[in-house]
């Protein structure tokens, strides 16, 4: 068992020391040589006049970096003895490489019509004089301003609390990843409800110890998702003395037997459940099986 | 314990020794929570515990990442503490394709696998092809920071998702589980299931999903279920059918009570108009009972919920049923309303009055819950909760819960 502690342990560490190293590793330099600080500030630019598509853009697949003719529009590109003012290897001048797979669900003029503004996603990007790849916003900045905003996808009314099985089921598919929840949402979230302690009965409404009997024959929820171990129930039964249903009137009655010698000899095991523990007690201390 | 105490505080210190040098991005909450009551004998209880669940990933690199979930709790007895750590994996996405995880895990695809500690390796080896293999032990029930042997319980399994034309999806799964009890010498399979699945979505407001899942040791199936669901600007509606055999595990609460075979209808539909939202829910589930088991009046059951909510105040919500269980007839009210600037109230309130087929004794459940919460900036959020129930065991019981949350990130 120390061993496998020792193995968590390392691998975690491990994991640590790669964050430090992949930190600055993940930096890649670009063959552009860009300034936005230029352009947006000291020129007074707006983004739009770049990035012309951006505003009308409904989805994550657009391409909206600016192309050569952009650029065109306020330089002199036939003067070609002057493509070192972009690029700094003017034998093989590359355009900036294409983000591909970021969100295609996102829809940047939705967020124009909200009066997003540019550098509140995108932020101190106008003092940038370098290209970077990784100028994207990270989840981060879309949880936190969607969280102080309280700006929910449109599913998610005031009744998903009761609803939102279907969804997890369907969309946590690759084929519906712009919908996944795990878009806004990380496992522990899950975990936090359906496999929380209930110490403070936040999973559970209150009085849910009294009235759970209904659910679990009703079947409107599936207690086995959570509670797979039987520890977990017979713990309180056993303590309040609440017993299966066949436990009723006749079923032990003593030097007779009553139904449950048959029900024992049908399926010993389904007693053995309960009172494996407390056979000696509950079977033998009665005065019913001495040996 | 301390051994745990003290990995994680070394953990935390790491993670902020790290952060300011060598570019780490972190989030995460700390978690503190008092929860007093007195039981009608005048003894008085408490719980205390404290959460802790953060992320951790490089600048600039969030495809590696830890995660973390983990509660320490305090029940009646300061000297006794119960440690409980939900997950704690560290996540890389290789490449664009590729992603590895490993350490203690929820394990999901289609089915339920509980909660593991293993690794598990998914990729898109094909432009249209996805699989996932996953190996590992189950993590102890008592969500305990130690390994469980090999033998005692382990986990195999395979999942691969082809992606077909017009925004359709094959699935196929295969899990298998292991454990040696007392009388064993050696583990033997005590699970072993694949599964299949169809789905997919039409123009984004049709979606379907059929599954069904074999069990090859009972040689039967385990699982049929069929879904299908529109979702318009203000509708949505679902209609889903699911037949099931209970999964009985070997240390199920199965064991305990009899449960049968059921086949299920829902029915379901939401509407939501500017602000309001209304829902209407029927579950029909027909039981497949044996004669010898009928200890039940009916081999149905009916259950219908309505529920209406706002999207500032709360919900509203009334609950009929009757069949198999029992009879129930209740409402529940959940009302949230930030009355001041980052000050919120909470005022939930419930009544059922139920009677359970084995009893035929009418039963009264009401429940009250006053609160009031206070959120300071994004770092600090503190709640109060005075709850009241009463019910067929208690004629009141009353509580009084303290939560202070800390919110920390870079």
């Amino acid at each position: 068992m120390k061993n496998h502690l020792k193995i968590i342990l390392l691998i975690i560490a491990g994991g640590v020391i790669l964050f430090s190293l992949t930190a600055n590793a993940s930096k890649e330099k670009s063959e552009l040589k860009f300034s936005h600080k230029k352009h947006v500030i000291e020129n007074e630019l707006d983004c739009a006049s770049c990035h012309t598509m951006a505003e009308s853009s409904e989805s994550g697949k657009d391409n909206l970096m600016p192309n050569m003719e952009s650029c065109g529009s306020c330089h002199d590109l036939e003067a070609t003895d002057k493509c070192g003012i972009c690029h700094s290897d003017t034998e093989n001048p590359r355009n900036v490489p294409r983000v591909e797979n970021f969100l295609p669900g996102f829809s940047h003029k939705l967020h124009f019509t909200a009066e997003v503004k540019c550098n509140d996603c995108h932020s101190r990007i106008e003092k940038k004089e370098v290209v970077e790849p990784y100028l994207l916003p990270a989840m981060e900045a879309c949880q936190q301003c969607h969280s102080d905003k309280k700006v929910k996808p449109n599913s998610h009314g005031p009744n998903y609390q009761h609803t939102h099985g279907d969804d997890a089921k369907s969309k946590s598919n690759p084929i519906t990843a712009s919908q996944s929840c795990n878009l806004c949402h990380s496992q522990r979230f899950c975990q936090y409800c359906h496999e929380g302690d209930n110490l403070d009965r936040v999973t559970h409404p209150l009085n849910y110890a009294f009235t759970h009997s209904l659910d679990a024959g009703g079947k409107e929820r599936e207690c086995a998702v959570c509670h797979t171990e039987r520890a977990f129930c017979i713990e309180c039964h056993a303590q309040n003395f609440v017993m299966p249903h066949n436990h009723v009137l006749g079923w032990a009655i003593p030097d007779v037997g009553g139904t449950h010698v048959s029900e024992a000899q049908n399926d010993l095991e389904s007693c053995m459940s309960c009172h494996e523990a407390n056979a000696e007690i509950s079977c033998q201390k009665s005065g019913c099986h001495i040996k | 314990m301390k051994k745990t105490i003290l990995f994680f505080a070394a953990l935390l210190t790491l993670l902020f020794i790290s952060s300011s040098l060598a570019q780490v991005n972190y989030s995460g909450w700390w978690q503190s929570n008092l929860y007093l009551w007195e039981n009608p004998d005048d003894a008085q209880y408490y719980n205390f515990y404290q959460g802790l669940q953060f992320r951790l990933s490089p600048q600039n690199y969030s495809n590696l990442y830890l995660n973390t979930y983990f509660r320490v709790a305090y029940r009646d007895d300061l000297d006794e503490m119960q440690e409980k750590v939900h997950n704690l994996y560290l996540n890389w996405n290789l490449a664009d394709n590729y992603r590895l995880r490993v350490g203690r895990q929820f394990i999901y695809q289609g089915v339920i696998n509980g909660t593991m500690d293993a690794v598990s390796l998914s990729g898109r080896f094909a432009k249209n092809l996805q699989l996932q293999a996953v190996i590992g032990t189950e993590a102890p029930f008592t969500r305990e920071f130690e390994l469980v042997d090999w033998d005692n319980g382990n986990l195999l399994g395979a999942y691969a998702s082809y992606r077909l034309p017009w925004s359709n999806s094959l699935e196929v799964s295969y899990f298998q589980k292991q454990r040696k009890s007392d009388s064993e010498e050696k583990s033997e399979l005590y699970w072993q299931q694949l599964g299949s699945a169809f789905l997919g979505t039409i123009q984004q407001k049709v979606n379907y999903y059929f599954r069904m899942d074999y069990n090859l040791l009972t040689e039967s199936y385990q699982t049929m279920r069929g879904r299908l669901s529109y979702l318009a600007n203000r509708w949505t509606v679902s209609a889903e059918y699911n037949s099931q055999r209970p999964r009985i595990y070997e240390d199920s609460f199965f064991n305990i009570f009899v449960v049968n075979p059921y086949n299920q209808l829902r029915l379901a539909g939401n509407y939501r108009m500017q602000k309001y939202e209304f829902g209407l829910q029927l579950l029909q589930t027909v039981y497949d009972v044996h004669a010898y088991y009928v200890l039940f009046k009916d081999d149905n059951d009916l259950r219908l919920v309505g529920t209406f909510g706002h999207q500032k105040f709360g919900t509203l919500g009334l609950v009929l049923q009757n069949g198999y269980g029992g009879d129930n007839l209740g409402y529940f009210a959940d009302i949230r309303y930030e009355f001041l600037p980052n000050i919120t109230a909470r005022l939930y309130n419930s009544y059922f009055n139920y009677e359970r087929t084995s009893t035929n004794i009418s039963e009264d459940a009401l429940a009250f819950l006053v609160g009031l919460g206070y959120r300071y900036k994004k770092v600090l959020l503190l709640e109060g909760e005075l709850q009241q129930s009463s019910n067929n065991l208690y004629k009141n019981d009353t509580r009084g819960l303290v939560k202070l949350t800390f919110l920390f990130g870079n």
